[in-house]
C-alpha cells in the first residue's frame, strides 16, 4: 500500500541525512589532513578571542588561534580515537556477551562478576591505572578507554542472547546440526543488530565525551594538539566573553553523533 | 492515559520549583563569603602543607611574630625579644594578657610545646607533622616561668625569626586541634565541613582592637575556578582571589577588581643533569628562545611581571631586578648556542606540566610555539599534581617542567634549593661557588652585606640558566562593591581581618 | 534460601574483586600519599617515617590482608588528608550523592517513559523525528558542559537557581532537595535520550512480533494490546538498561558534583584520588560498587520474575 511506500521513503530520508552529515564530517577530516586555513597552533596576541568574521568564520580562541582550523584538525583526532575505542568495546564485548549469554553456567557467572566489578569501578581511576601502565598519549587513551567500554557492550549482547537462544529459529538450527559458533554468530547475532547499533551510537557518543573528559584531566590528547572534547572543555572558561568558542567544536560533535544515529535509526526499519 | 499523568506530574514539579525558587537568598549582612578552590589539607597548623590551607588558617593562628603586608615582621604572640651577643640564645617575652580562643592564657609552656612539635622534637613525634626543616638549628626550647621562652640555637641563623613566624602557637597537649582548632588570631573557628566550607567568627578578645572587623567569614570551597566564578556571578561569593585574566574581563556588576603580585616564580625548570640540559649553552639557548613579555601578554593580557632570576619579587630589598635584561628574545643567538653545543639540528625534549594548573598549561602551549622559531621541538606532557611531586620533585625524573614556586616567609627559601646537597634541589643544580656564597651569606649578620651576597647568588643562577625564569603573575581578586580593605601580602595570605564594609 | 545464599557469596566475591582492583590501582599509579601529605618541603627521612607508620613498606599482600582484616571489623582506615575516619567522612557525603542519584532517576523516568512510548506510537512522524533530534543533540553535549549551560540558563537567564547557594540537608531539607534538582537535570538529560531511544526501538520491535498480529486478528483493541502485551514485553530489556543506567548515574554524579561544587561522594573521590588518599578511595569505591551490585542483583530477580523465558533455563 501507499503507506508502506511512504515509510520506505521516510527511512531513506533519515538515511540520506545521516549519510550527508557523516560524509561532511569525513570530508572535514580529510581536508584537515592536507589543508587548514591557518596553522592550527599559531598564536597571536592581537587576535585573541575575536568574534566570528569572514577571516575567521568561527572566531579565534584565547591564544588567538583560528578555531575553524583547530576544529578541522581536532575532528580527525576525535573521530579516529572514538571509533577505535568503540571498535575495541564492540568486538570484545560481543564476543564475551555471546559466549556468556549462550552457554551460561560458571563461565557466565565468572565473567559477569568481573563485568559487574568493572562497571562499578570508576572509569577515571581505571583510566589512570592504564595511563600508569602504558603512559600518557593520544593512542594509549584508545586502549585504556576501549577496555573500559567492553563491559557495557557485553552486558547488552548477553541479555539479547539470553532472549533469543530459546527461540524457534535457534532450535531449528540446532536440529539441523549447526555448530554453536554458527548459531551464535550467523543465526543469533544478526537479530541483535538493532540493539547493538543503538548501543554503538550511544557508545560512540560516550567515547567522544570520555575522550573530552580524559583530555580535560590531562590524560588524553596533549596540548597544544586539538581534539573536539578538549576544545569544548577549554571553551567553558570563556562562555561569557567568547561564547563562539564552544560553537564550532560543539556543532561538530552534534553532527557526528546525529549522523550516526540517523543512519542506525534508518537501518532499523530495513528489516 | 500515561501521557496525561506524566504531564500532570511534570506540571506539579515545575510549579513547586518556581514557587520555591522565589524564596530568595537570605544572608546575614555582617557575613563575608570568600571563594577558595582547594579543600584544606588539615586544620592542624603543624600538619597543613598546602599554600591554599595556610592562607586560610592565617586568620585563626599566629606565631611569635608574623609577617605584615610589607614583608616585615611584627610582634604577635610575643611582645618583644632579646638576643645574646653570640646570636645563639633568644629570649621571647609573651604579650601581656594574650588569650587563646577558649579563654585560657597563652603560657610559655604552650609556646615551648608548639615549637617543639613543629620542630619534631616531641617524643614520640607524630609522623604526620610537617617538620619545619629550618628548625634543625634549634637545640633547645625552654619555658622560663609563665611569660618568657628561651630558644637556643646550634649555630647563628639570621633568618630564624622569619621561620619562627611560620610556627603557629597552639594550646599544649590539645588533642582536638585538627577538628576544633584553637589559636590566638583575629578570627575563631566555628565549623568546617569537608568540600563545603570553613566558617569563622570575630574573636572579640583579640589584642588589636578593630571596630570595623567583620563578624563572620565563610571560606566557601568550590571544585574549580570556573564554578567558583559562577558562584561569584550569582552573588553567593563576595571575594574571589586568583582570577584568570579572562574572568577579570567578565566581572559582573556590583564587583570591582584589585590586582597585586602573586609572588610566584613561574619558570621552565630544567634538569641540569639530563641531556640536553646538562650543557649550560643549551640552557642559555632556551632562555634566549622565549619571549617573556609576549607570553605574559597572551596568557594574562599583560598582567604579570617579567622575572630574570629565582627570587620572590615581594622581598624588594633582596630581589635583583636588573637581571631581567640578561636574556633578550633572540632566536638567532639561541640557534648559535645550540650549534656550539653540538646540536646542529636543534633539540627535542618533553616538558612535564602539572595538569591542575590551567595557567601553567596555557603558558606551556605558548612556550612550545615560541621555541619552534629557534628550532627547538618541545612536547607537553600533563601530569597530575601528586605524580608531579613524586616524579619531578622527588625522583627528579624529567627533562624540563613548567611550574611555579610559591613565595615563602624568608628570602633565603628562594635560594636554598640550589645548594648541591639540598634535598629539594630538584633541578640538580651544582655550583660549588654558589654553595660557598650561600654559607657565607648565612653567617653574615649585617643585612646590607647579606643582600649583596643574595644578589650575587641570583646573578649566578641567571648566568648559569639553571632554569628559564618567566614571570611573576598578577593575583587578580574580585571584590564586592560593599567591601574594602583587601590587602596583598608578599606570601600567600587571605587576611580577612582587614576587610570592612564601606 | 539456597539461591539467596549463592547470590550472597557471588556478591561478596564481586566486592573482593573490586577491592583487589583498587588496591592494584594504587600500586600502579604514580605519586604517593606520604609525599602529598607532607608537601614539597618534607625531608626524605620524614617521608620514610610516615610511610613506615602507614605500613607502606610492607609487602603488598600483607598490606592487603591487613586492610581486609580491618574492613571485616568495619574499619576502613583513616583519611590521610582529613585526619579522620574514612567512614565518618563518607557518611555525610553519601546523603548528597544518593539524593542526587534518586532525583536524577525520577527525572529520567517521568520524562523518558512518555516520550519513548509517544515516539514509538507516532513512529516516523514529525513528533518522532523532533524527539529523536532533540534527545540526540542533548546526548551529544558533554555532561560537564551541559552542567554549565544549565547553570547559565537557570541561574542567569530564568533565575530560579542560585549557583553556589547549596544548603546542607541538615539545615533545610527542602532547600537541599531543591538545589539538587538542577545538577540532577545535568545527570539525567543524557540518560533520558538513551532510554527514549531504547524504549522506542523495543516497542517497535515488539509490535512486529507474531503475537501482536494474532491479538489484532482476534479483535483485541489496540489499547489492550499496547498496555497488556506490548509495553510489558518491551519493558523487559529496558530493565537491564535501567540497572546499567543506575551504575551510569552513580558515575555521572562524580563529574556533575564537580561542576556544581556539590560536597558529595564523587567530588570526595576525585579529591582523594588526586591526593592518593587510599583509605577514602577504597571505601568510596566499595560503597558505590555495593550500590551498583545490589541494583544489578535486584534487576536479575526482576528479570526472572517478568520474563518467563529466562526462568525456564
Amino acid at each position: 500500500m501507499n503507506i508502506k511506500l511512504l515509510k520506505k521513503h521516510k527511512y531513506n530520508i533519515d538515511f540520506i541525512i545521516g549519510s550527508v552529515l557523516l560524509l561532511f564530517a569525513i570530508l572535514i577530516v580529510i581536508i584537515g589532513l592536507f589543508y587548514t586555513p591557518y596553522d592550527p597552533n599559531v598564536m597571536s596576541n592581537e587576535l585573541k578571542n575575536i568574534s566570528p568574521s569572514l577571516l575567521h568564520p568561527f572566531g579565534t580562541d584565547n591564544f588567538g588561534r583560528d578555531i575553524l582550523s583547530r576544529v578541522m584538525k581536532g575532528t580527525g583526532t576525535t573521530v579516529i580515537i572514538s571509533t577505535m575505542i568503540v571498535t575495541i568495546g564492540v568486538l570484545f564485548g560481543t564476543l564475551i556477551g555471546a559466549i556468556t549469554g549462550y552457554y551460561g553456567g560458571w563461565l557466565d557467572e565468572v565473567l559477569m562478576r568481573m563485568n559487574d566489578a568493572l562497571l562499578a569501578f570508576p572509569s577515571l581511576l581505571l583510566a589512570l591505572v592504564f595511563v600508569g601502565i602504558f603512559g600518557v598519549g593520544k593512542y594509549n587513551i584508545i586502549l585504556a578507554l576501549g577496555l573500559v567500554f567492553i563491559p557495557s557492550f557485553s552486558r547488552i549482547v548477553r541479555s539479547e542472547f539470553i532472549t533469543y537462544k530459546n527461540m524457534d529459529f535457534v532450535n531449528n538450527a540446532i536440529l539441523l546440526g549447526a555448530s554453536d559458533f554458527r548459531i551464535m554468530f550467523v543465526h543469533i547475532l544478526p537479530n541483535t543488530k538493532p540493539m547493538l547499533l543503538s548501543a554503538v551510537v550511544v557508545g560512540l557518543n560516550n567515547a567522544v565525551l570520555a575522550e573530552a573528559g580524559m583530555s580535560f584531566l590531562g590524560l588524553g590528547v596533549q596540548p597544544p594538539d586539538p581534539s573536539l572534547g578538549r576544545m569544548l572543555s577549554e571553551a567553558q572558561s570563556y562562555l561569557f566573553n567568547a561564547p563562539w568558542y564552544a560553537l564550532a567544536p560543539g556543532l561538530m560533535i552534534v553532527i557526528i553523533v546525529l549522523g550516526f544515529s540517523l543512519i542506525s535509526g534508518g537501518r532499523l526499519f530495513e528489516k | 492515559m500515561l501521557k496525561r499523568k506524566a504531564i500532570m506530574i511534570l506540571l506539579i514539579l515545575v510549579l513547586s520549583i518556581t514557587l520555591y525558587g522565589c524564596k530568595g537568598n537570605m544572608k546575614s549582612t555582617k557575613t563575608v563569603t570568600i571563594g577558595i578552590t582547594q579543600d584544606l589539607d588539615s586544620l592542624d597548623p603543624h600538619k597543613a602543607v598546602a599554600a591554599g590551607t595556610k592562607e586560610v588558617l592565617f586568620n585563626i593562628y599566629e606565631g611569635l611574630y608574623k609577617l605584615d603586608k610589607n614583608g616585615e615582621l611584627v610582634s604577635a604572640v610575643a611582645e618583644s625579644y632579646e638576643v645574646s651577643s653570640d646570636d645563639l640564645v633568644y629570649i621571647f617575652n609573651i604579650r601581656n594578657g594574650i588569650k587563646f580562643h577558649n579563654g585560657n592564657n597563652v603560657t610559655a609552656n604552650d609556646i615551648e610545646y608548639s615549637i617543639k612539635r613543629s620542630a619534631g622534637m616531641l617524643k614520640p613525634s607524630d609522623p604526620m607533622i610537617a617538620v619545619i626543616s629550618a628548625f634543625s638549628v634549634i637545640s633547645d626550647v625552654e619555658a622560663i616561668g609563665d611569660n618568657t621562652v628561651k630558644i637556643v640555637l646550634n649555630e647563628p641563623d639570621t633568618e630564624i625569626l622569619y621561620y619562627l613566624s611560620t610556627c603557629d602557637i597552639i594550646p599544649k597537649d590539645y588533642a582536638e586541634i585538627s577538628t576544633k582548632p584553637i589559636g590566638t588570631g583575629p578570627f575563631k573557628f566555628v565549623s568546617y565541613s569537608p568540600l563545603e566550607s570553613v566558617v569563622m567568627e570575630k574573636y572579640n578578645d583579640y589584642y588589636l582592637e578593630n571596630k570595623q572587623q567583620i563578624e563572620k567569614v565563610i571560606f566557601k570551597i568550590s571544585s574549580d575556578t570556573d564554578s567558583a566564578f559562577m558562584e561569584l556571578r550569582s552573588g553567593v561569593i563576595d571575594i574571589l582571589p586568583y582570577l584568570t585574566d579572562a574572568q577579570a574581563e567578565q566581572i559582573p556588576e556590583g564587583y570591582y577588581v584589585k590586582e597585586g603580585s602573586m609572588n610566584l616564580i613561574q619558570g621552565i625548570f630544567l634538569n641540569n643533569e639530563r641531556e640536553p640540559f646538562n650543557d649550560i649553552r643549551v640552557r642559555q639557548a632556551l632562555s634566549y628562545a622565549i619571549d617573556r613579555q609576549k607570553i605574559i601578554d597572551i596568557v594574562a593580557g599583560g598582567k604579570g611581571e617579567v622575572l630574570g632570576t629565582n627570587m620572590f619579587p615581594g622581598f624588594k630589598n633582596y630581589y635583583d631586578e636588573t637581571l631581567v635584561d640578561v636574556y633578550d628574545f633572540n632566536p638567532d643567538k639561541a640557534k648559535e648556542l645550540l650549534k656550539e653545543a653540538g646540536y646542529d639540528n636543534g633539540i627535542s625534549f618533553t616538558i612535564k606540566v602539572p595538569s591542575n594548573y590551567q595557567y601553567h598549561v596555557d603558558t606551556a602551549q605558548i612556550v612550545v610555539e615560541q621555541l619552534k622559531e629557534s628550532g627547538i621541538n618541545a612536547d607537553i606532557q600533563l601530569i597530575e599534581w601528586s605524580a608531579w611531586l613524586s616524579e619531578v620533585y622527588k625522583e627528579r625524573d624529567y627533562q624540563a617542567t613548567l611550574s611555579g614556586l610559591a613565595a615563602e616567609v624568608a628570602p633565603r627559601k628562594a635560594l636554598e634549593r640550589f645548594n648541591t646537597e639540598a634535598g629539594n634541589n630538584f633541578m640538580n643544580y651544582k655550583n660549588p661557588e654558589f654553595d660557598n656564597l650561600y654559607k657565607t651569606a648565612n653567617n653574615t649578620n649585617d643585612e646590607n652585606e647579606r643582600i649583596l651576597y643574595y644578589k650575587q647568588m641570583q646573578a649566578m643562577l641567571t648566568k648559569d640558566a639553571a632554569a628559564v625564569y618567566i614571570q611573576n603573575p598578577f593575583q587578580i581578586t574580585a571584590i564586592n562593591d560593599k567591601l574594602d580593605g583587601y590587602t596583598y601580602y608578599p606570601i600567600y595570605v587571605q587576611d580577612m581581618s582587614l576587610i570592612y564594609f564601606k | 534460601m539456597r539461591y539467596l545464599f549463592k547470590k550472597a557469596i557471588i556478591f561478596i566475591i564481586t566486592l573482593l574483586i573490586i577491592s583487589v582492583l583498587t588496591f592494584t590501582a594504587f600500586q600502579v599509579i604514580p605519586g604517593n600519599s606520604a609525599l602529598t601529605a607532607l608537601g614539597m618541603e618534607a625531608t626524605d627521612e620524614a617521608i620514610e617515617t610516615l610511610k613506615e607508620e602507614l605500613g607502606f613498606n610492607k609487602n603488598v599482600f600483607i598490606r592487603y590482608f591487613d586492610w581486609l582484616k580491618k574492613v571485616t571489623k568495619g574499619d576502613f582506615g583513616d583519611s590521610i588528608q582529613y585526619h579522620s575516619k574514612a567512614t565518618d567522612l563518607i557518611k555525610d557525603r553519601v546523603v548528597v550523592t544518593l539524593w542526587l542519584a534518586i532525583i536524577s532517576f525520577i527525572l529520567i523516568l517521568i520524562i523518558a517513559l512518555p516520550l519513548g512510548v509517544l515516539s514509538a506510537l507516532k513512529k516516523n512522524s514529525i513528533v518522532d523525528k523532533a524527539i529523536l533530534v532533540m534527545t540526540q543533540i542533548s546526548m551529544a553535549i558533554p555532561p560537564f558542559f551541559l552542567g554549565i549551560l544549565l547553570t547559565i540558563l537557570f541561574g542567569f537567564v530564568i533565575k530560579i537557581f542560585i549557583p553556589g547557594n547549596y544548603i546542607s540537608y541538615k539545615e533545610d531539607i527542602a532547600g537541599f532537595l531543591y538545589y539538587l534538582i538542577f545538577p540532577a537535570m545535568a545527570v539525567a538529560i543524557p540518560k533520558i535520550s538513551m532510554l527514549v531511544k531504547f524504549l522506542r526501538n523495543s516497542i517497535i520491535r515488539e509490535l512486529k512480533l507474531d503475537y501482536v498480529r494474532t491479538a489484532r486478528s482476534k479483535g483485541n483493541d489496540e489499547r489492550t494490546i499496547m498496555y497488556k502485551h506490548v509495553l510489558k514485553n518491551a519493558f523487559i530489556p529496558i530493565i537491564t538498561l535501567l540497572g546499567m543506567m543506575l551504575a551510569d548515574i552513580m558515575a555521572g554524579t562524580i563529574l556533575i558534583e564537580q561542576v556544581f561544587s556539590l560536597p558529595g561522594l564523587g567530588r570526595l573521590l576525585l579529591v582523594s584520588i588526586s591526593n592518593r588518599d587510599f583509605a577514602v578511595v577504597q571505601a568510596i569505591i566499595l560503597y558505590m560498587a555495593l550500590i551498583v551490585v545490589l541494583i544489578n542483583f535486584i534487576v536479575d530477580i526482576l528479570y526472572q520474575f517478568l520474563d518467563p523465558r529466562v526462568t525456564k533455563i
